[in-house]
């Protein structure tokens, strides 16, 4: 069973990631899938859910138009209770962190969260997870629990095409009380001034860039590519780009970073603090040992100065 | 208000690093520890409340861990607080988050806690899941990554903000007694001050044990858990991905990630 | 500042203490049997060997007693520290067999010629240490020569960017290469001429462009390349022309495309006719360039001081040449980030310091804080700063006396405490209590600033 996700009035591309591993282990274990919809009007969700392999959607109607956590938690609570699925699958999301282990708790199911592999071996469910900050993998079984609850890491699946005519069922929802209550959104700050916290991509510079006059290259670097610059502390200590650039324990963290170029940055712990969870991290270095390249997704090895050079031409 | 502030010490390893010899961790030895970075941000905010509210509040940093853990309670009573509880046994031991949060929960309903501040997830193995099942154990109102937080004592609710993804907030308003996860940058941590460093050196750290808060061996560590591990293992390739060549073959493969990740706007 | 504290003082306090991080900083200093004890509390357990053999601070005695222990995880992680000396990494190369370790000496940046010949001749048929060797600028040419003779093309990049590369070298690699190392060769100073006439012609702007960088290259294949159908071609080559080259043009600032004007305002031999233009370019970063430019008269400057882009006035405050009177227009502009530009010059006269001491902006006042000519009383406010990174500043200033320095002994910041230690404006007593900090660097950093002072 899949718990649907969505948030004012859209699907999130989260649910069709853990519809597509539902229906993977489906096929590997003869079961069906169900995905259930927790909405104040749930047909609304009738459309986008309904990907090939669904074989049935239930729908809760709820009283409550966005996610709440104890009604998600009582309700699909009372779901399994009345279902007995033997994986429950939602994406490891925010929301899913409010309510999963709630539930698991409740329940004492199995439980596992941000998952990013699963598989059978015989009738044990295999689920691997990472472990000292993606240094390892860990495979975790659940001895001899009749339900397992897992939270699915986003962007390993991929969503399914193909639409199906999934049977649709109402599932009485119980009344539930809520206890905390949503008053409202808050649309992320649009800066005004440069703020390093809510760049998506960001471009920094570290000590390798040796003098201030350097840094303009960089600058235009980071504008042609439409990129934030960012620095680490030894050059905004110098005076060359302002305090409000710079990234790390003293300084800011890149919170709503995707992409993260590190040019000349040896990567102490300080700044390492400021941006090692960006999913995407290349490092330029002449140092082909500097700590920095232990948490890059891309290593560079060379030169800062000739590759800003050579990246140039590629954004115009 | 009493604020149990639960807190660990997290693990980081290095790339040659050598398993145990069951194969299902990494060997001790190998293992170099320091205060989880969540935690500072949510002792941060109760220490915050305490200097606030003066008397009314009381903050405690609780940990399950060995004797090294204690390094994390002391970390924490140099910037405030007046005493601290440590929980271990050798049975605490694999504990996953719901074992530990059926200590803390018990320890919780020990001290009569009003508010639970635990940090959203931890750097090690990142389960983002011990705060909500002490929740769920206590019947409490929760809410998970709280990046904003706004309560008196003795107010019968909490007005605190979720981050959601992409940097939108959510505003809800808790009901109280609540446990809350705190997310990075709802503050700014402070540093402690030299004097502050030897004076919680003195204070008051308490050592119990599951048994002492009235829980089974069978409640805890591997049997009180609700996975497994079967074993652990390095993925087969290294984190980092090396681009080669010359430079200009180099930068070309950059600006190809580039333009994919930025959908090729630029 | 002539120590008190000896450096037996500090051996014996360091041997008492039992503590690895001060024992770290005495074991550059202390004799063969000192050593022998102090790395009996360095090397206690190993996870401190596998801390020190990774930490950037480990001096390379440390390193090269680690080396000494015949470990391999430590030997691997010693091999790759940047500060391993050349004897160190020459020893390992002696006495160890280890595939992976050789491979790591052969790429260290310390290695000496006759280690990677040793390497070579005992591994002639490990792709991965040859590899290594050809990227090593240390590699001799005559290793050079027999490495390419069979390297990959992968690993003949490396042989092309070597400096030590003959023009045969280069042009093994360019018959046997592809675009981007056809493009390294024309690089080369070292490439024969008849190799740069080839990549004059190649319809590759990558390769012209490249060849347009070579320092070696005629005046009169420059200027050709100055024509060149392709901007990137065009700008590289105005990077590289001499200012005796520029004088004789007259084309300058006129380019269509901003990326050339870009360069051509980045360039410090450049006409005043020029940088009149240039001054006045639709493109914001041409003038912020010029702004910058130390060639740029103070006519110019003047007029670039009104410019409406924050960016070009900061890049007038920050140049060299900016006259006084025009620093006192730009102390007073309304974007900190000018004013901090103006702050941080060492040349500007206290009652502008003092004016300027008045701003609230953190940037204005860390500025000042570095600035070694601030008076005193501006010192004396920004230690008590609340922002950590502006406080740091008075410790980075060289010139803050002791008596300011001593307010921040006990700054909360850990890493505000391991910079202060490295100031040489405080005593040795002032280290000696640094030397009980609650943070081992702090610790490190006092013993080590003891031990040089007192050798």
């Amino acid at each position: 069973m899949v718990v649907a996700e969505h948030r004012r009035g859209e699907l999130t591309a989260a649910t069709l990631e853990v519809i597509a591993a539902a229906v993977e282990l489906k096929q590997a274990k003869d079961m069906t899938v169900a995905v259930a919809v927790l909405a104040r009007d749930p047909s609304a969700f009738t459309d986008p859910v309904s990907v090939a392999g669904v074989d049935e959607i239930v729908n809760a109607t709820v009283p409550v138009s966005e996610f709440q956590n104890d009604i998600y938690e009582a309700i699909v609570d009372r779901m399994i209770d009345a279902r007995q699925p033997a994986v429950v699958l939602l994406p490891h999301s925010i929301d899913a962190w409010g309510y999963a282990p709630a539930l698991a708790a409740r329940r004492q199911c199995g439980f596992a969260t941000d998952v990013f592999a699963l598989k059978y071996d015989g009738d044990d469910l295999v689920a691997t997870r990472a472990a000292y900050g993606e240094k390892m993998h860990v495979e975790l079984d659940f001895c001899g629990k009749d339900t397992v609850l897992i939270t699915l890491r986003s962007n390993i699946y991929k969503p399914i095409g193909g639409a199906s005519t999934p049977a649709v069922t109402n599932f009485e929802a119980p009344v539930v009380e809520a206890r905390t209550v949503a008053t409202g959104f808050i649309e992320p700050e649009s800066a005004g001034d440069v703020d390093i916290s809510q760049a998506e991509f960001m471009l920094s510079v570290g000590r390798g860039i040796a003098e201030e006059d350097n840094i303009e290259q960089f600058e235009e670097l980071a504008d042609a590519m439409g990129f934030t610059l960012g620095c680490s502390r030894p050059i905004a200590d110098s005076g060359w780009l302002p305090k409000s650039r710079q990234v790390g324990q003293s300084g800011k963290t890149v919170s709503n970073c995707n992409l993260y170029l590190a040019f000349g940055i040896s990567g102490s712990v300080q700044h390492m603090a400021g941006m090692k969870h960006v999913p995407k991290i290349i490092a330029v270095n002449t140092d082909a040992d500097a700590s920095i390249f232990t948490i890059a997704s891309y290593g560079v090895v060379a030169d800062m100065f000739e590759i800003a050079e050579e990246l140039k031409n590629h954004f115009d | 208000m009493k604020i149990l502030v639960p807190v660990k010490l997290v693990a980081s390893i290095d790339e040659d690093c050598e398993l145990r010899e069951d194969g299902r961790d990494v060997d001790p030895d190998f293992l170099d520890y320091e205060l989880n970075e969540w935690d500072d941000y949510s002792w941060e905010e109760a220490v915050r409340l305490q200097e606030a509210h003066g008397a009314e509040v009381e903050i405690i940093p609780v940990t399950v861990g060995p004797a090294e853990a204690e390094d994390g309670l002391r970390r924490c009573l140099a910037k405030g607080g007046e005493r601290a509880i440590r929980v271990w046994h050798d049975a605490l031991e694999a504990s996953d988050p719901m074992a530990v949060a059926r200590v803390i929960a018990k320890l919780a309903k020990r001290e009569n806690a009003d508010l639970v501040l635990a940090g959203t997830l931890s750097s090690d193995h990142g389960f983002a899941a011990t705060g909500m099942c002490v929740a769920s154990l206590l019947g409490w109102a929760h809410a998970a990554v709280v990046s904003r937080l706004d309560i008196s004592p003795g107010a019968e609710r909490a007005t605190v903000r979720r981050e959601l993804e992409a940097g939108l907030e959510e505003e809800i308003s808790v009901q109280c007694p609540a446990v809350l996860t705190i997310q990075l940058g709802i503050n700014e941590p402070r540093y402690a001050s030299l004097r502050g460093i030897k004076q919680a050196k003195a204070k008051p750290l308490e050592v119990v044990s599951h048994i002492d808060l009235g829980l089974e061996d069978a409640e805890v560590g591997e049997s009180g858990s609700l996975s497994r591990v079967r074993r652990m293992f390095a993925p087969e390739r290294g984190q980092a991905e090396l681009i080669e060549g010359t430079p200009a073959e180099q930068a070309a493969r950059i600006a190809a990630i580039v333009k994919q990740a930025t959908g090729g706007a630029q | 500042m002539p120590g008190d504290v000896t450096f037996q003082n500090l051996l014996g306090h360091s041997l008492n203490a039992r503590d690895p991080f001060l024992a770290a900083a005495c074991h550059p200093h202390a004799n063969c049997h000192d050593r022998r004890a102090l790395e009996s509390i360095l090397f206690a357990t190993s996870k401190l060997k596998r801390q020190f053999a990774v930490a950037r601070y480990t001096p390379a005695s440390i390193l090269d007693s680690l080396a000494e222990g015949r470990d391999e995880r430590i030997s691997l992680r010693v091999a790759k520290h940047p500060s391993t000396a050349p004897a160190t990494l020459a020893k390992m190369e002696r006495t160890t067999t280890a595939q992976d370790l050789c491979v790591r000496v052969a790429g260290h940046r310390n290695t000496l010629r006759g280690t990677l010949e040793n390497l070579y001749r005992k591994h002639p048929n490990s792709a991965e240490i040859k590899r290594g060797l050809c990227n090593n600028p240390h590699t001799p040419l005559r290793l050079l020569r027999r490495l390419a003779a069979d390297a990959a093309p992968a690993e003949l990049k490396g042989v092309a960017r070597n400096p030590e590369a003959d023009a045969v070298l280069l042009r093994l690699c360019w018959d046997r290469g592809d675009l981007y190392l056809q493009a390294e060769v024309a690089a080369h100073p070292k490439c024969a001429p008849d190799m740069r006439d080839l990549a004059e012609r190649s319809p590759h702007a990558i390769v012209r462009r490249k060849l347009a960088q070579n320092p070696a290259l005629e005046g009169t294949v420059l200027m050709r390349l100055l024509g060149d159908s392709e901007a990137q071609v065009r700008a590289t080559a105005v990077r590289n022309l001499s200012k005796s080259m520029i004088a004789g043009l007259d084309s300058g600032g006129r380019d269509p495309s901003s990326q050339v004007r870009r360069d051509q305002a980045r360039h410090t031999g450049l006409p005043q006719s020029w940088i009149k233009r240039l001054a006045t370019d639709s493109d914001s970063w041409v003038r912020r360039l010029i702004a910058r430019n130390q060639t740029t008269s103070e006519e110019v400057l003047y007029s670039l001081a009104d410019d409406a882009v924050m960016e070009v006035r900061r890049g007038v405050a920050r140049n060299p040449v900016c006259p006084m009177e025009l620093l006192l227009r730009l102390a007073r502009d309304p974007h900190p980030w000018v004013r901090a530009g103006v702050a941080l010059r060492a040349d500007v006269v206290e009652p502008l310091l003092i004016e300027l001491a008045r701003d609230k902006d953190i940037e204005v006042l860390s500025a000042l804080g570095k600035n070694p000519n601030a008076p005193i009383e501006i010192l004396d406010r920004v230690i008590l700063h609340k922002d950590r990174d502006v406080r740091r500043a008075v410790i980075l200033n060289e010139n803050a006396p002791r008596r300011i320095l001593c307010g921040l002994l006990e700054d909360p910041y850990p890493l505000n405490r391991v910079m202060l230690a490295g100031h040489g404006n405080l005593r040795d007593e002032d280290l000696l209590g640094l030397m009980h900090d609650p943070e081992p660097t702090v610790r490190f950093a006092a013993a080590h600033a003891l031990a040089v002072r007192s050798h």
